[in-house]
């Protein structure tokens, strides 16, 4: 039991430290442990935290695998209070899967009441990343951003679950709104705000994932330079936590912005290409 | 002969002299006028030669001076603010100093010490100098009639001006002028980069990680501080030994079949050992968290080290939760459940 739970303890700091194969490794030798005396509760723990790595890795069958041992346990077991978090797991994983209607089925249940952008009734942590990934839902489809960011915020600031994290991805939804109003002076600023946020809690795939948005933001006003350098800078971060996914992405990102460059170049000064 | 009479004088015709013995009042009054201003005259020319010490007797001092410019004849002479004496003569001396001659007045010989020393200033007016003697120590004996007094000159106003011009001119020559017009904007460009710098150190960013920053400084760090992890890896590994160890005697001591007498008195001691134990382990819990507080805002190499440290601190739990050490800790467990995400990037 001791070393079940160190392995677990351990495991969670390998997760914080965004080390997801030993934290996998890990989860799997308390799950075993757990397992080899019959400890249930701890035994789902284990699972959902396993599908929680295996979604962090992008690696969907594992994570469908853990799932439905995790989904089995709560309806055999009867335990009633782990189901809001298997919903929104599987939301998680419809999202990751870009199955936006299953999405938001599954976060119907989870999803508060609101009055306009005004949640009436308390919020929990899970319903709190509901909200988030339901805003996600509407940048991606256009659709309510602005309520939905509303939300998120007010949701925020009633939440006892604040962190710095939950703030800083706020950040990141305004950002996106001020850039369809044109504003991109606020928007980097916001971005900014975020990536120092990130930066102090060492989250390395959020200051990634940051690095991304500020050069996709700069591409947008045609700021090659800045656009570049971010974009290095996004895949150094990408490549430091093994995430082969982002690197390759951001790189064929990084070769249209230089193509991009070396055109306008050629449009200012003609004379060279018809020197060579 | 017959005269006319004259006033104040009977004049008889036989012709004799008679002076008159008796004046009439206009004759009084004429007489005592002319009397008073000749004694008031009288005693303007005795408070005038007081004044100017016609009479006085002097004593003779003399100064060495490698100037005469602004000293003549008649100069002043001062000490304690009073005027003392005057210069009577210049001469050509020894070594081509001039040789000022000073007269100081009997009545302020007392000024004049042993130990004095004269001042030639002449900064105070243009084109005359001021002498002053300055006594240090007023208790001395008086200084002997005839004696040099050492002497500290003051250059003239024209002196320092042509002192000036001439460090204008040198600098001119050696193009000074351009060479700090050259490096003014340089050093603005530093300033702006301080500037950036302390911007950057308010707004939490660190001292490492930017190019303006001193690279020999970070190198330092690094090391300070990758040395600092690698003692904090073999501390973990040692404590993970002790944890073992611990993890070991538990059935030994649970099991009171097993108890010896020799066993029991030696496990006596064990409490006051684990107490200790215990205390180590807070005072190492309590400096690791410090130094992770310290570690906080250096991103990039904090990383490695807020990792070891967050792994030892989590073996100190752990050797604190393994009995025995655990019955005096109400430390609470661990959470092992991974809060719920919105998104994976």
């Amino acid at each position: 039991m001791l070393n079940a739970e160190n392995y677990s303890a351990d495991a969670m700091q390998a997760y914080d430290e965004e080390n997801w194969i030993r934290a996998q490794r890990l989860f799997n030798q308390a799950l075993a442990l757990y397992q080899s005396i019959d400890n249930r509760t701890d035994t789902l723990i284990t699972h959902i935290n396993l599908v929680e790595v295996a979604l962090a890795k992008h690696d969907s069958q594992v994570a469908q695998r853990h799932l439905t041992l995790a989904t089995d346990i709560v309806q055999t077991d009867g335990l009633k209070s782990y189901q809001s978090r298997i919903a929104l797991l599987n939301a998680l994983m419809a999202l990751q899967q870009k199955q936006m209607i299953k999405t938001i089925h599954f976060l119907n249940d989870l999803l508060p009441e609101f009055k306009d952008e005004i949640a009436i009734t308390g919020i929990n942590a899970i319903q709190l990343a509901a909200i988030a990934i339901r805003t996600e839902i509407a940048f991606q489809q256009k659709n309510k951003e602005s309520l939905w960011t509303l939300r998120y915020g007010n949701a925020l600031k009633k939440s006892a679950n604040k962190n710095t994290a939950l703030e800083a991805r706020l950040l990141r939804f305004q950002s996106r709104l001020l850039l369809q109003q044109g504003d991109y002076e606020k928007s980097t600023a916001n971005l900014q705000q975020a990536l120092k946020i990130y930066k102090k809690n060492l989250s390395r795939s959020d200051i990634a994932a940051t690095l991304l948005e500020i050069g996709m933001l700069y591409e947008k006003q045609s700021d090659w330079q800045r656009t570049l350098n971010y974009f290095k800078r996004s895949i150094a971060v990408f490549s430091s936590i093994r995430n082969t996914e982002k690197v390759n992405k951001v790189t064929a990102m990084l070769a249209k912005v230089k193509s991009a460059e070396a055109n306008s170049a050629l449009r200012i000064n003609p004379k060279k290409s018809v020197d060579r | 002969m017959n005269r006319q009479i004259e006033k104040g004088s009977i004049k008889k015709d036989t012709g004799q002299y008679i002076h008159q013995i008796t004046y009439n009042y206009r004759e009084r009054l004429v007489g005592s006028f002319v009397f008073f201003g000749f004694i008031l005259l009288l005693s303007f020319i005795i408070i005038s030669v007081k004044n100017q010490h016609l009479f006085e007797k002097r004593v003779m001092f003399y100064i060495d001076v490698n100037s005469s410019d602004g000293i003549s004849q008649g100069s002043t002479v001062t000490a304690l603010g009073t005027e003392v004496g005057l210069v009577s003569s210049l001469s050509l001396a020894q070594n081509h100093k001039i040789r000022v001659a000073i007269e100081v007045y009997k009545q302020h010989h007392r000024f004049i010490r042993v130990g004095a020393t004269a001042l030639v200033n002449r900064l105070t007016t243009i084109g005359s100098a001021q002498i002053e003697i300055t006594s240090k120590i007023i208790d001395a004996p008086m200084l002997e009639a005839g004696s040099t007094i050492p002497v500290e000159e003051t250059p003239s106003l024209n002196d320092l001006l042509l002192g000036i011009a001439n460090l204008i001119q040198s600098a001119n020559n050696k193009d000074l002028f351009n060479k700090v017009e050259g490096i003014l904007p340089k050093v603005e460009d530093t300033l702006t980069n301080i500037h950036g710098i302390i911007a950057q150190i308010a707004t939490g960013h660190g001292v490492l990680g930017a190019a303006v920053f001193d690279q020999k400084v970070e190198k330092e760090l690094k090391v300070v501080v990758n040395s600092g992890a690698k003692i904090l890896s073999e501390a973990e590994g040692i404590i993970s030994i002790a944890k073992q160890r611990l993890i070991q005697l538990q059935p030994i001591l649970l099991d009171a079949k097993h108890m010896t007498h020799d066993l029991s008195s030696a496990s006596q001691s064990l409490p006051e050992m684990i107490k200790e134990l215990n205390a180590i382990v807070m005072q190492a819990k309590s400096a690791l968290s410090l130094i992770n507080e310290e570690l906080q805002d250096i991103p990039g190499i904090g990383l490695d080290t807020k990792r070891t440290l967050s792994k030892t601190g989590q073996l100190l739990d752990s050797v604190q939760n393994t009995w025995p050490l655990s019955k005096n800790s109400s430390t609470p467990a661990a959470k092992q459940l991974i809060a719920p995400q919105s998104s994976y990037e």
